[in-house]
């Protein structure tokens, strides 16, 4: 098990990660109309699971998710907002090496249209990436892919590797 | 005579970290994920991982 220290430096990473993705996000130059500067990445805390109770008829019980936080310290949760809507939900969790980040469950708002619908695997990759960078993972594994979204995934650069799990290289930033 | 005390190499090198960190510079699967941000994928469904 991790020491005490660690668990403070992964909490400052998980921050540093839905920062870097917030700030990325927020710069992009959108067609009129569009606005992605109002998008939030943060914890699934009390009012992300309180804006869950919200959803129609959602996939997953993301309750389960404060006990897995506390279980797995190095995890990645993000809920993602868009001003004060909860649009989606991701939770993600190297593995003990590091080396590879699996995506473990992510879901979209489901039920009535969001802002931020058809963006959702590319917001939640955004943190994902960054926070797979800074502790050093070399790929990020989507765990169990819902198979509708393989061509979401595949969109996004994911590939089946020889083992038939879907990956995709963690790449060094360039300037 | 009281004894200085030196800030640790950990403690300096964590700083430099943080400040790398925060970085404006993308890797290329996050400038590939912007630009498709821009208009989104298509037939995305509500759940895209997991298991229930």
């Amino acid at each position: 098990m991790p020491r005490e220290r660690s668990y403070l430096r992964y909490q400052l990473y998980r921050s540093l990660a839905r920062k870097q993705a917030s700030i990325a996000t927020a710069l992009l130059q959108l067609p009129a109309g569009q606005d992605l500067s109002k998008v939030r990445f943060e914890p699934i805390d009390a009012k992300a699971l309180d804006a869950f109770e919200r959803w129609d008829d959602p996939h997953f019980c993301w309750r389960e998710i404060a006990e897995w936080k506390s279980r797995e310290p190095l995890s990645l949760d993000i809920a993602i907002w868009f001003e004060e809507q909860l649009c989606g939900l991701c939770f993600a969790n190297p593995n003990k090496s590091r080396q590879r980040i699996r995506v473990v469950r992510l879901e979209g708002r489901p039920g009535v249209p969001h802002p931020l619908k058809k963006r959702i695997a590319l917001l939640s990759m955004m943190a994902i990436d960054e926070f797979a960078q800074i502790i050093g993972s070399k790929c990020i594994e989507v765990q169990e892919p819902i198979p509708g979204a393989i061509p979401v995934y595949t969109k996004l650069g994911f590939k089946f590797d020889l083992e038939g799990r879907l990956v995709l290289a963690v790449e060094s930033k360039v300037p | 005579m009281r004894k200085s005390v030196k800030k640790s190499p950990t403690k300096k090198r964590s700083i430099k970290t943080d400040e790398k960190l925060i970085s404006s510079e993308l890797s290329a699967n996050q400038q590939r994920f912007l630009q498709l941000l821009i208009t989104g994928i298509e037939d995305e469904p509500n759940v895209l991982a997991g298991r229930r």
